[in-house]
């Protein structure tokens, strides 16, 4: 009797020996390998969206773009600018369930590192290009709230940015004649700009139109700057050779190499989490819960009928784009109900709280909440339960901060300038 | 006798090898699924699927009319029916004081004259194309009225649907203890059923067989046939890549070679075992070559089996025609 417990207690660590080795120290397979250099940050820059104006490399694009985002008289109260949310030292988030400026945000701020490889922006999607996307948040009453005149006329009221603009854009339109130009002085109210701007000639809404898309496209261009820097993983997938690590310095801890194996494998990570920004940019409904006191979100849904009715679009006449195949053949189906965008995960250190409206306050949240795939009160969740072991969440959480880096950008470019 | 019971555990062996794979080729486009929609509300004759959530307490667990706790309660109304999306629909709760309990109807609701005295909470008619949520925050127990009234803008008739409910009840879920009483009751057959036939036991290991090696029976095709036609992509030299916009062009013949010209194509598609559908709407146009055709805006957002499924019209032929790809991360 004793010999047998002794017998199968010893058959019992070898097999326990060998599943330990076999998800944490084995070589990786070919297939394995294939995907795991799939997420390599190289050939980033392929997923690159095609220029936004000729410009655009000019160092005086860039500069005016680095400028206009830290400066916090593109506002109605001269206190907000797009780094107030997207702050340099939280990766370009602001540690915020719910971003605030002058009032408080649907969502979430995203990150911007990587921003320009996306083909489309927002958590739902609703702006398809990044000069475009960064014209809302100005006209937004709750982020800058103030509009496009006033924007315009601040361009040609500063000596640097009129000097600026002429470079890369040609003399900005004289704004002064008011009966032409309405002044509205408050300028954060709604109303009376939407009724003052109904009123402007078509002829000059569209020289206005044409600066203010101008101003969206310079902050890109300073955007398109912030690309992810190499991580600790990447440096680990470089030192692979044979499915095995050949740099001590380099290798991922067993709990970090237990957590990729379930990133590439059981965790279904990968189905959506996929290409060397960990995004694939498109939108699934993964039921998370809406924010306190709010109805469940319509996520992408909602964004369809603003997307192809959005003057700054694809299609539109400030657009510079050659094909415009992802507004021309975007979803429209149901499956749109409560989408976001899947993020990328490339940027996790500091953007903490994740999910569209921050109900996750740390990645073990996010990991349980896949794990246990509820169903979405509306629409369906895509995600299915994992069935993960309680150490499997820890292994998958110490693997995700492995993709985590400081963006590959000099550092003079990260805050305002200093003149 | 020996032949015959051969015979039967084939048969068995058939059975649950064409449930295998029917089960996983079953193709939803997300929204709900039939056998989910225990919670109906008939406005008229039109229906939607009627949750009642209160995630800050219970997270994601569905309620369906009482509810056990005040507080923040989010009411979802998913339109099964077409016609809801065109009307404008409103939604009212009152407190119930018709005596009447959950036997409550409209009939009842009528008799109490103006409503406005007795509302708790009134979302005014809105159209949704999809959907109606409602958030309302209850701050005391009590019986409670739902009432949900859609007006047809054109004929001006009204169609209403009451629900009485109950707040802060604490209830027992019966699809729980349902849920419980079938799991136990196919344990104990189960647990009987490998008793009385342990012959079935290589049943067990085809099973298991298929579930390890189904994935790679999963075959790429470059032609689908139908009854009558044949659709052929073209050959591609590189491997299919994900999340890029991509064309094909394809041929479209009968089955003796010769092109069908002129033919019309919807173009659906996903995932079949992950249950998703694609992440654009791909459409087809003719090329200049007789039966040629081009497919544009296909994108792949994962890595695995996906199906691109055909539905043709070609003269008095209709056929759906499906092409199974296998993308490599």
């Amino acid at each position: 009797m004793k010999r047998w417990l002794l017998l199968s207690a010893g058959v019992g660590t070898l097999l326990l020996g060998f599943l330990y080795w076999q998800q944490v120290h084995a070589p990786w397979r070919d297939g394995e390998l294939a995907l795991i250099r799939s997420l390599q940050l190289d050939n980033f820059e392929s997923l690159m969206a095609e220029p936004l104006f000729a410009a655009e490399d000019q160092p005086t694009a860039r500069t005016m773009g680095r400028n206009i985002f830290f400066d916090k008289r593109f506002s109605a109260n001269g206190q907000i600018s797009c780094a107030t949310c997207h702050q340099p030292q939280l990766r370009f988030t602001d540690g915020k369930a719910r971003s605030q400026a002058l009032g408080t945000s649907k969502r979430n701020a995203p990150s911007l590192i990587g921003a320009a490889a996306s083909p489309w922006y927002y958590w739902d999607g609703r702006k398809d290009s990044l000069w475009s996307q960064a014209l809302s948040p100005l006209e937004d009453p709750a982020e800058h709230g103030s509009n496009r005149l006033h924007y315009a006329r601040l361009l040609a009221s500063d000596q640097n940015y009129r000097s600026q603009y002429l470079d890369l854009f040609g003399p900005l339109p004289d704004f002064d004649d008011q009966t032409r130009f309405p002044l509205v002085s408050d300028a954060v109210n709604q109303p009376a700009w939407h009724s003052a701007w109904s009123k402007v000639s078509n002829t000059d809404q569209r020289l206005v139109n044409t600066v203010f898309s101008n101003l969206g496209k310079v902050v890109a261009a300073y955007e398109r700057m912030l690309l992810p820097g190499p991580s600790r993983f990447d440096h680990y997938v470089a030192t692979l050779d044979h499915g095995e690590s050949t740099s001590g310095s380099a290798e991922l801890s067993p709990l970090e190499r237990l957590g990729l194996r379930i990133f590439i494998g059981k965790g279904n990570c990968t189905q959506c989490h996929n290409g060397p920004l960990l995004t694939n940019n498109s939108f699934h409904n993964i039921g998370n819960l809406p924010s306190p006191g709010t109805t469940p979100d319509l996520g992408r849904r909602s964004a369809l009928q603003t997307l192809l009715t959005d003057s700054f679009n694809c299609t539109g006449p400030f657009s510079q784009a050659e094909s415009c195949d992802e507004l021309t053949f975007m979803q429209t189906g149901k499956e749109t109900i409560g989408a976001m965008r899947t993020p990328s995960l490339r940027n996790l250190g500091g953007t903490a709280p994740y999910g569209h409206a921050g109900q996750h306050a740390s990645l073990l949240s996010v990991v349980n909440h896949y794990d246990e795939a509820p169903e979405a009160l509306i629409g369906h969740n895509e995600a299915k339960p994992l069935n993960l072991w309680f150490w499997e969440h820890r292994a998958l959480t110490a693997f995700l901060q492995t993709l985590d880096a400081p963006p590959a950008i000099d550092s003079r470019w990260l805050s305002a300038p200093t003149e | 006798m020996h032949l015959a019971s051969k015979h039967l555990s084939v048969g068995k062996t058939m059975a649950i090898l064409l449930l295998y794979i029917v089960s996983n080729s079953a193709f939803s486009h997300g929204g709900v699924v039939a056998e989910e929609d225990l919670c109906l509300l008939k406005i008229g004759f039109y229906q939607a699927h009627f949750t009642i959530y209160q995630p800050a307490t219970d997270r994601h667990r569905e309620f369906c009319e009482d509810l056990p706790r005040i507080g923040e309660s989010i009411f979802v109304l998913e339109y099964l029916h077409d016609g809801l999306e065109r009307m404008p629909i409103d939604f009212r709760i009152i407190r119930n004081t018709t005596g009447m309990g959950t036997f409550t109807s409209w009939d009842d609701i009528s008799k109490l004259g103006d409503l406005s005295k007795l509302t708790e909470f009134y979302q005014p008619a809105t159209i949704d194309p999809d959907l109606l949520t409602v958030l309302h925050t209850f701050e005391k127990n009590g019986e409670f009225v739902g009432i949900v009234t859609a007006t047809n803008s054109l004929t001006e008739k009204v169609y209403t649907a009451v629900f009485p409910f109950e707040v802060g009840f604490a209830t027992v879920d019966f699809r729980t203890i349902a849920f419980g009483l079938v799991l136990s009751t196919l344990f104990v057959f189960g647990v009987n059923a490998v008793r009385r036939h342990r012959t079935n036991l290589h049943t067990t290991a085809l099973l298991v067989f298929l579930m390890l090696f189904a994935p790679i029976s999963f075959a790429q095709s470059n032609t689908a046939s139908g009854e009558v036609l044949v659709l052929s992509m073209e050959q591609r030299n590189e491997p299919i890549p994900i999340n890029r916009m991509l064309s094909f062009r394809f041929s479209l013949t009968n089955r003796n070679g010769a092109a069908i010209t002129n033919a019309e194509f919807a173009v659906s598609g996903g995932m079949p075992q992950h249950d998703h559908g694609m992440p654009t709407n791909p459409r087809v146009s003719p090329t200049q070559n007789s039966g040629e055709y081009l497919l544009q805006g296909v994108k792949f957002h994962m890595p695995g089996d996906w199906v691109l499924s055909f539905s043709v019209v070609a003269g008095d032929v209709r056929e759906t025609l499906e092409l199974t790809l296998h993308l490599q991360p």
